[in-house]
């Protein structure tokens, strides 16, 4: 048992800790409410 | 007490014991600290210091037994790389000439300076039959401090860089300082051994060097090569273990699914798609829009949950687009006929679940399409779900756990 | 006074340090030595050296100092006379025997007159590659016993040294007079199967040296 493992293990339980929090109240980066993605008009192909 | 030979300080005029008189270069005044060149008949200073010697955990003279042969500590030093500080001793027996004892971290090594050098690559060195691979990466270090009497010309300050190669519990180090290349065999010791032998004086054990920022994930000699699966296990085992405990949080599911026909150019007033229950406290709810087919096209959508208690709408907006054409690389497309809306944080309550939205032809939209001015539409299928998990979270989380140790592994590849 | 090689033409007078060269029967006095330092070295004017069967007895010694240290040559006779020099230096010992065929390398032969050799330069040696591993100029800090050189005060020469891996070992010595060559093996003292070896005070022999 390494002390870089010792504190890797540290940092997944973090990880862990952080994205059940964020599941338990349903928080997310990517949800869509509230930010309009792309305003009425501006669509359209990015293709070069 | 031993047979070696008395000079006099010409810093402070203390007397000092040169106890490898003939084959010892420079010495460290025990008492002034100066350093002295004892190679010629005349004593030379080299450098004067007037401080306390520095104190090593062995005492410079103490004579011990190692492997059924007696050596004398004449020599000591202080070294430090990046990660960690230890000390070197140097023992010397006239008969048997020159060893090292190692003191780094707890652990002991003790060392045989080679006549005949390894052979090999960068990676792979042979050495009397014997294959041993690389450990880590070059590590230059310097020598912070020395004590007693040494064979070559030495200062605080010396640098060299080392590379250690392994072969089981042997290690063969060799170190390159001003172009001259030293292999040393290491093989551990058990320092109940060397305080039987030496005396170990505990309080002055070197200490590891608290590493700083990321040197501390990086590298300890001897130790990263064995870590790394347990690292990658742990990941994995994190991920797997959030992706059940997410899917669990995101409790129970309701859904509710319409179809609406949206004109092209045109736009539709909010149509209820249906009725959904967030039965625990927060919830994510996701709405996702399929298609029918078509090209040249965007659907704006705009999806509104209102809370039957409150009567608080929460909003949220969706598009659907998909492009084709044609370019000097050849025909082309982009989008797709299918896109998905998440909300997130929605308390617990039953909500109706609205959609409203214009559709627009691109460039331009089009003109109706027959006489009678028949406007074209597009269908599509709204499906609004509560109790699902948000994967963009969990593929986030997963980067966050791999990425030390894929930096570790590109570290070691670069490395090779 | 004592002699111990007949065949060899200085000696150091171990009661007034004076260098005496020897011709058929007349004795000349060339000049003093100094007084050789105090070390503890294990090896002794007497000490025989029997590895790979040969018999060899030391019956000389010169010490060197160059800027980096000083060290130890002593030179061992063989029952045939033939002469070999055995170094000290660290601990460990280098066992070379005259090599005059090298001498007729172009390299070897540029050096001799006076050309210089830079450390990194290769040399092939019966099938082994050496390289010159220390260039430096060096000084005589005294001597004790026969020897084949003078060695008063003041004496100095070139000294170069080429290693192999495997640990073979070449010694180009060039003074004022003359150049040789000396090809060899690094040892330890144990397999030099030594005898006769010196009482240091304060420290016991090793039983497989006794």
């Amino acid at each position: 048992m390494t002390r870089r493992l010792l504190l890797f293990a540290a940092l997944c339980f973090c990880l862990l800790a952080a994205a059940l929090y964020a599941a338990f109240n349903a928080y997310s980066f990517f949800s869509d409410d509230e930010d309009r993605p792309v305003a009425s008009g501006h669509a359209g192909p990015t293709h070069k | 007490m031993t047979g070696g030979k008395a000079i006099t300080c010409p810093a402070c005029g203390g007397t000092i014991e040169v106890r490898a008189a003939g084959f010892s270069v420079n010495l460290v005044c025990q008492n002034c600290g100066s350093i002295l060149d004892v190679s010629r008949p005349e004593v030379v200073l080299i450098r004067r210091h007037e401080r306390a010697r520095t104190r090593f955990a062995i005492e410079i003279g103490k004579r011990g037994t190692l492997f059924g042969q007696e050596w004398e500590v004449v020599g000591a030093l202080r070294r430090k790389d990046q990660i960690a500080i230890w000390q070197e001793f140097l023992l010397f027996n006239p008969y048997l000439g020159y060893r090292w004892l190692v003191a780094a971290d707890g652990e002991w090594q003790f060392g045989t300076p080679l006549a005949d050098r390894p052979q090999g690559d960068r990676n792979r060195v042979f050495w009397r039959s014997d294959s041993f691979s690389r450990l880590g990466r070059d590590q230059t270090f310097s020598t912070t401090a020395v004590a007693g009497e040494f064979y070559w010309r030495v200062k605080a300050g010396d640098t060299a860089t080392a590379t250690l190669f392994q072969s089981g519990e042997t290690f063969l180090s060799r170190e390159i300082s001003e172009g001259e290349e030293n292999w040393t065999q290491l093989v551990p010791v058990e320092q109940s051994d060397i305080e039987q032998s030496f005396g170990l004086d505990r309080r002055r054990l070197p200490k590891r060097k608290a590493p700083s920022g990321l040197m501390q994930f990086k590298a300890e000699p001897g130790l990263e090569q064995d870590d790394l699966g347990r690292m990658f296990l742990l990941a994995f085992a994190a991920a797997i273990l959030a992706a059940i405990a997410m899917a669990v949080l995101a409790g129970p599911s309701t859904r509710t699914s319409t179809m609406v026909q949206v004109p092209v150019g045109g736009q539709i007033a909010p149509i209820k798609v249906g009725t959904i229950t967030v039965r625990r406290p927060w919830q994510f709810v996701t709405v996702n829009a399929d298609t029918n087919q078509f090209e040249n096209r965007w659907v704006d959508l705009e999806y509104n949950l209102v809370d039957r208690s409150s009567e608080q709408s929460i909003d949220a907006y969706g598009l659907v687009e998909h492009y084709a054409g044609s370019d000097s690389d050849g025909p082309w497309t982009e989008g797709s006929h299918h896109g998905d809306t998440m909300f997130g944080h929605v308390p617990q309550g039953t909500y109706d679940v609205y959609v409203s939205g214009s559709a627009h032809g691109w460039p331009v939209d089009p003109l109706p399409n027959d006489a009678w001015g028949q406007v074209e539409t597009i269908n599509v299928w709204v499906e609004a779900e509560t109790g699902t998990m948000s994967w963009g979270m969990w593929w986030t989380l997963v980067i966050a756990l791999f990425a030390w140790p894929v930096t570790i592994l590109w570290w070691r590849h670069r490395d090779k | 006074m004592p002699v111990r090689g007949a065949s060899l033409p200085y000696a150091t007078c171990p009661y007034c340090r004076t260098l005496i060269l020897r011709q058929g029967l007349n004795v000349e006095e060339i000049g003093k030595v100094a007084v050789l330092p105090f070390d503890v070295s294990p090896i002794q004017l007497g000490t025989t050296i029997g590895a790979e069967g040969r018999k060899l007895t030391v019956v000389g010694r010169v010490r060197w100092a160059w800027d980096g240290g000083s060290w130890n040559e002593w030179l061992a006779l063989a029952e045939t006379g033939a002469q070999f020099w055995l170094a000290e230096a660290a601990g460990t010992f280098m066992l070379t025997a005259e090599w005059p065929q090298l001498l007729d390398r172009p390299e070897v032969q540029a050096f001799a007159n006076g050309g210089t050799i830079n450390t990194g330069d290769a040399i092939e040696v019966e099938g082994r590659q050496l390289f010159a591993s220390d260039v430096k100029q060096v000084e005589c800090l005294g001597s004790e016993g026969d020897l084949p050189i003078p060695t008063q005060i003041g004496t100095r020469m070139t000294s170069v040294d080429y290693r192999s891996a495997s640990g073979e070992v070449l010694s180009l010595q060039r003074d004022e007079r003359s150049t040789t060559a000396w090809f060899g093996d690094s040892w330890d003292l144990v397999s030099l199967k030594p005898g006769n070896l010196r009482a240091i005070e304060g420290w016991t022999i090793p039983g497989e040296m006794r």
